[in-house]
């Protein structure tokens, strides 16, 4: 952790533990025996002291810790024992042990829902990753004055808007009769499209809506990433003779590739957990989410049905576990690699 | 206000000791110092006085209230930071309120304390302010402020002026002394500048590795430094001190060599039998060197490096004499010598210093006058030349 | 992060730089430039923009080609979603789902980054590994035994069940215990010389001197509360409850292609966004972009 200024402190705070224990008995301060005495209540004292310290700052974390605890880690680690019962949350529950593998890898939609989220993170990597980069590399002269910022606001505003809300609007982008896709797309001389209602389409129409909502996180990422690079460099590279084109493969990319592997696994791991869209684009009406003959049900959308529209807890208990362990892995090498590839910050 | 008395105080950090055994007393009304380079236990022991350190053992007393497991709230004690710790987020008002607010003081009280102090202080104009919108001096006075807001009965001031510049540090100086002679508290002020120790001072304990090397007025310690490192620490420039060897001879005064050829006869009394030698650091102050005349008879000849001159009236030639530099302080107005010259040189044996070699403890002059000698004594305890 | 910042500092109110492109050689091509930064700005925007257009626009606008590229700025359709439908209710629960939760986010995130910045205890370095560690768990990889933990509980279907979960951070906690550890240490001996307790120091000196962090947390947290949707959808069934954004999915099934009220009713919805986006935008961006920059650092 970069960020992280590791601070030497002395003891800290007391608390509120310490107990007057100025009343000094009559005799006189230069007494010996007195003194003795009262020097082991000391030492006692400040031991009890020493040990309640560290428990105040222990119990300042528990509320948090509850929360995570009962809400996360608990959880996180039923997922692996769940994954091998047939159960329900009334308790019933018989060991399966690789049982619920075995139905799940019989089920041709669980193999066809892998194959669309890897159609959807195969697809969404690369392309957030080259429209965040354009964009960046088209704002970053003008970011440091006003119409560049407020150029970056716009991109970014979508990131924050709620799924749900903003998805009303690209439904109705996307409608076949009356749409601004299907009008846009007729302008260009092009044929119109089903989008939503189509099996092919629905995908295409999910991802740009994503595309949308999504990169101008990325995009201000890379600018983070452009801003670390010295001008010097690029000015150096500049004088010698370096064409726009060969000073990017040269000296840019390699330069942002920190920033560029960030983005990779950021956009990887948000593309797997895709749900709200993918529910309101193709399913807000049913109330089911999944898209035209589960055209758009990604593995997220597929646990989410299994488990509360079909009621199959188990089989979306192992389902999630394999997705669990999956993405916990994409970190984990996210992790380490990082940490060898960091230089920003 | 409140006599402050430490009693046999041991603290350490882990594996480290910062304070061994320290007893002292401060008067009442005294402003004491204390100085000594950095990691020597002197703000350590500041900080147990304030309460926001533990002794490990020993004991402090406020007067006859014993305090050393005292809050450091319930002490009343004010006390001035380094950094001067101002709360950035409030107004100096509010900073110098704060204490009185935690206590649940009624406001009326507070605007009426707030209003006495920023007039001693003359802070008046700045009460809405910042702390960023002041300078050094006006923070260092807010820092001051609110230490004596709660009206204590011991100020505690650690490093509190060097953070300032040069010019404004020695103005400062001459401030809080006044502003102590006004008030009449009790004040305990740690510095690692010796300058600062000597100005303001009534009382100077000089610290070394968690040990007293000595307590005294500065004048005293200066004329009388009881070891090697008191010596060397006070007074500026400072002491040139060297090692050499000492003999003392049949008729009871020491020869005095340092293997350059050259070689003093020290009058005694000794307290050793004749014919015993003893390696010793030999100290004599640049003022206490004179220059000397190719007819008269020298101690020493080195060679002038530089020749520097303090501003006034005074010079200090650095001279090389074997490996050694030796400062020495003459009056402009005279012919100088200039740098690469050879000059002669003579000690004024009534003020050369002798310390151990091996404890820095005082050898010479063995009897000095009033309070210095109390302090003496017990520095000698054990030592071989008893 | 710094980076991000200090352009994101450098970016904000600098209108002087107006005059530098116009005493600039190559001013053709920076006014390109600027040209194509706005008008893909203004692309991003659209979207949001049509929501407002068809949502104050006349009946059937919504079937018009060409599209409509200006709102008629008629509230009509606003007013009747707001008096016939029970939005406000739906509103006010988000309002008040959110509000508790940045609350509760707050304390949490203080007393935590508190306890694990200034006290020493054997195990420290672990709890945090164990806080932190939190937003490495994949969501949706847990939802299903989530859903377990609180049927047992009984917080199916409660206000408790939607904001208790997300009452404390990650983040929070991070950006408290940073800004904690930045505190001199003469700070607290100043509190402890003046009488205060931990506690009074908490609330007048650490959290103040963090305001940067309470604001960065308060809006991260509003952003992700007042989007709920998800963890709503499956968690509750009665309407007393469930937050805005699951209200405009009911919608879309009930009011399915009356874009007018639909819009209408979305626009209720991306009012806060949009307004709190409006005033805090820097802020905003940073906080987010640091939060995800954090979690994989």
């Amino acid at each position: 952790m970069v960020l992280e200024k590791t601070r030497r402190r002395r003891p800290g705070p007391s608390g509120t533990a310490n107990t007057d224990r100025t009343q000094q008995p009559a005799t006189s301060p230069g007494e010996p025996q007195g003194r003795t005495a009262v020097l082991t209540l000391d030492r006692e004292q400040s031991w009890v002291v020493r040990a309640v310290r560290p428990l105040v700052g222990y119990l300042l974390v528990v509320p948090a810790l509850a929360i995570f605890v009962t809400f996360f880690y608990i959880p996180a680690v039923m997922l692996f024992v769940l994954a091998f019962y047939h159960w329900n949350v009334f308790g019933a529950t018989t060991f399966r042990g690789l049982g619920n593998f075995y139905t799940l890898f019989n089920q041709p939609l669980y193999w066809q829902s892998l194959l669309t989220t890897g159609y959807f993170v195969l697809v969404m990597v690369p392309l957030t990753l080259l429209v965040a980069l354009g964009l960046a590399l088209l704002l970053r002269e003008g970011v440091r004055q006003a119409r560049g910022g407020f150029a970056r606001s716009l991109i970014f505003l979508p990131h924050v808007t709620p799924l749900i809300a903003t998805s009303i609007i690209w439904v109705w982008i996307f409608d076949p009769q009356f749409g601004l896709a299907n009008f846009v797309l007729t302008h260009l001389g092009l044929p119109r499209l089903g989008w939503l209602e189509d099996p092919h389409w629905a995908m295409p129409a999910v991802m740009l809506y994503t595309l949308w909502h999504s990169v101008g996180l990325y995009t201000v990422l890379f600018l983070g990433g452009l801003a670390v690079i010295p001008q010097q460099v690029v000015e150096a590279a500049r004088v010698d003779g370096a064409k726009t084109l060969t000073m990017f493969r040269r000296v840019i990319w390699p330069l942002l590739s920190p920033t560029t592997f960030l983005v990779l696994i950021l956009t990887t791991v948000n593309t797997m957990q895709a749900f709200g869209q993918i529910f309101a684009l193709t399913g807000g009406a049913t109330g089911r989410g999944g898209g035209p003959a589960y055209s758009t049900s990604t593995d997220a959308v597929l646990i989410y049905q299994t488990a509360f529209t079909y009621y199959h807890l188990s089989l979306a208990a192992t389902m999630s576990l394999i997705l669990f362990v999956i993405l916990l892995v994409i970190t984990v090498i996210q992790k380490r690699l990082s940490s060898r590839w960091v230089f920003y910050r | 206000m409140v006599m402050v008395r430490v009693d046999a105080l041991t603290k350490r950090f882990g594996e480290t000791s910062a304070l061994t055994e320290l007893s002292v007393e401060v008067a009442d009304g005294e402003f004491f110092v204390m100085v000594g380079p950095s990691g020597c236990g002197k703000t350590t022991l500041l900080r147990i006085l304030a309460g926001l350190e533990r002794p490990d053992s020993g004991d402090v007393w406020f007067g006859d209230r014993r305090v050393t497991t005292t809050d450091p709230g319930s002490r009343e004690v004010g006390m001035v930071f380094q950094n001067y710790a101002l709360y950035p987020h409030l107004s100096v008002h509010e900073n110098l309120a704060f204490g009185l607010r935690v206590r649940h003081t009624n406001r009326n009280a507070v605007r009426v304390r707030v209003a006495e102090v920023a007039e001693l202080l003359e802070l008046q104009d700045y009460l809405d302010r910042k702390p960023k919108q002041l300078s050094g001096g006006q923070r260092q006075r807010v820092a001051l402020g609110r230490a004596i807001m709660g009206r204590p009965q011991l100020l505690l001031m650690d490093e509190p002026l060097s953070n300032l510049d040069a010019i404004l540090r020695e103005r400062m100086r001459i401030e809080l002394r006044r502003f102590h002679d006004r008030v009449g508290i009790t004040t305990i002020y740690v510095t690692h500048d010796q300058k600062e120790a000597v100005s303001m001072a009534d009382r100077v304990m000089v610290m070394n590795n968690g040990r007293i090397e000595q307590i005294g007025p500065p004048a005293d310690i200066i004329r009388h430094p009881l070891t090697e490192f008191a010596a060397r620490f006070m007074g500026h420039p400072p002491m040139n001190i060297w090692r050499a060897a000492m003999e003392v001879t049949a008729a009871g005064v020491a020869r005095v060599s340092d293997g350059s050829g050259a070689a003093w006869t020290v009058p005694g009394p000794w307290p050793t039998a004749p014919g015993s030698s003893l390696d010793v650091w030999l100290g004599v102050r640049p003022r206490d060197v004179d220059l000397v005349g190719p007819g008269e008879v020298a101690d020493l000849t080195a060679t002038v490096e530089v020749v520097e001159r303090g501003g006034g009236d005074d010079v200090f030639l650095h001279c090389r004499h074997r490996d050694e530099t030796l400062v020495i302080s003459v009056n402009d107005g005279r012919a100088l010598p200039r740098s690469g010259d050879e000059v002669r040189l003579k000690l004024r044996l009534d003020r050369v210093h002798l310390f151990k070699a091996d404890t820095g403890a005082r050898i010479h002059p063995s009897t000095v006058n009033g309070h210095a000698a109390a302090t003496l004594a017990p520095l000698l305890v054990g030592s071989e030349l008893q | 992060m710094k980076n991000t910042r200090s352009s994101i500092a450098s970016s904000e109110g600098r209108s002087g730089g107006r005059s530098s492109w116009k005493h600039s050689t190559g001013h053709l091509t920076l006014h390109g430039r600027g040209v194509a930064q706005l008008l893909i700005g203004l692309v991003f925007i659209l979207p949001v923009y049509w929501v407002l257009v068809i949502a104050t626009g006349h009946h059937g606008d919504a079937y018009a080609i060409p599209p409509v590229l200006v709102p008629a700025m008629q509230f009509g359709a606003i007013g009747f979603v707001l008096t016939h439908t029970n939005i406000v209710h739906y509103f006010l629960n988000s309002v008040f789902i959110t509000t508790t939760t940045i609350v509760l986010v707050l304390v949490t995130g203080v007393l935590a980054g508190w306890g694990l910045a200034a006290y020493h205890y054997r195990g420290r370095e672990a709890l945090f590994m164990v806080v932190i560690g939190v937003m490495m768990l994949p969501q949706q990889a847990l939802i299903v035994t989530q859903f377990n933990v609180m049927f047992h509980l009984g917080l199916l279907d409660t206000y408790a069940g939607l904001i208790l979960p997300f009452g404390a951070s990650s983040a929070a906690i991070f950006l408290f215990r940073q800004a904690f550890l930045q505190l001199p240490e003469s700070f607290w001996d100043v509190a402890r010389l003046e009488g205060a307790n931990v506690f009074q120091y908490l609330w007048r000196v650490a959290v103040p001197t963090a305001r940067p962090a309470v604001a960065t947390v308060t809006l991260l947290t509003f952003i992700v509360s007042w989007s709920q949707f998800q963890w709503p959808l499956i968690m509750t069934s009665s309407k007393a409850v469930q937050p805005i954004e699951l209200a405009l999915s009911h919608y879309m099934a009930s009011f399915s292609n009356n874009w007018r009220d639909l819009t209408s009713a979305a626009v209720i919805a991306l009012v806060p966004v949009l307004v709190i986006f409006a005033f805090t935008q820097k802020y905003m961006v940073k906080a987010v972009v640091g939060e995800d920059r954090g979690v994989t650092e």
